[in-house]
């Protein structure tokens, strides 16, 4: 498929985010299983549901712009998926498993907060006012995920320096 | 994105654990670094051309390179 216009890139990229939000509210569940702490354990549980919420979000400002969301498949973040799942599998230990589920998540809300900060851009240049907020509002929960994320594992780090020979 | 990691030894510290993740970071600058290329060749704007043929990775790889002990030295990429 060729893109020829700013417009049809904006449809394209939101396609891509589409099923980047299909794909990490499958494997959130996993992840949110493999934790070794409760509060982990929840705020990964919890992006399951977040995705499916942006998931929609995507659906809206796709028909809004007259595209279908669907049939596209991100490479990008099944080889983030997939690099991640293998890093989680060699975990041992309650503290280094959630250390690298950290590292893994962390590795995927940005790829996320890349691609919404784009489109959000691209939206709010071709002035399509109802895609950027939806865009907009997205972009924002990702930055929020992420930094909650980075203070969740700021106690990790602690129980790292404190518990454990490096 | 490592290669040859079945062979690897399961983590047993976060001192292996980081130097994984080094690991990890210098394959993915490995990766960026044979992309840019066909990036840049591919742009039509001298001045984002320009941005791809920076080398500033390269740099990132030879930092990265040296964080890591000799015996836990990079496989080729």
């Amino acid at each position: 498929m060729k893109i020829k216009s700013p417009h049809e890139l904006l449809s394209d990229q939101i396609r891509d985010l589409h099923n980047v939000e299909i794909q990490v509210a499958s494997t959130m569940p996993d992840l949110a299983a493999r934790a070794h702490d409760p509060e982990l354990r929840d705020f990964l549980a919890y992006q399951e549901e977040l995705a499916l919420a942006q998931k929609y979000r995507l659906r809206q400002a796709a028909e809004a712009l007259g595209s279908d969301p669907g049939g596209d498949v991100c490479k990008a973040m099944q080889g983030l998926i997939e690099g991640g799942d293998k890093h989680v599998g060699m975990a041992e230990g309650a503290l280094v498993t959630n250390l690298i589920l950290i590292a893994h998540v962390s590795r995927i809300f940005h790829y996320q907060i890349a691609g919404y900060e784009f489109a959000h851009q691209l939206a709010s240049r071709l002035r399509f006012a109802p895609v950027e907020l939806l865009l907009s509002a997205s972009a924002k929960e990702e930055r929020a995920t992420a930094d909650a994320l980075g203070t969740l594992s700021n106690r990790f780090f602690r129980e790292a320096q404190t518990g454990e020979k490096w | 994105m490592l290669r040859g990691t079945a062979a690897m030894p399961r983590l047993t510290s976060l001192s292996i654990r980081l130097i994984q993740e080094i690991k990890d970071l210098y394959n993915a600058e490995n990766q960026l670094v044979q992309a840019l290329p066909k990036m840049g060749d591919a742009a039509n704007d001298p001045l984002l051309r320009e941005a791809f043929f920076a080398h500033f990775e390269e740099t990132k790889i030879h930092s990265l390179q040296a964080m890591i002990p000799n015996e836990f030295q990079f496989q080729a990429t």
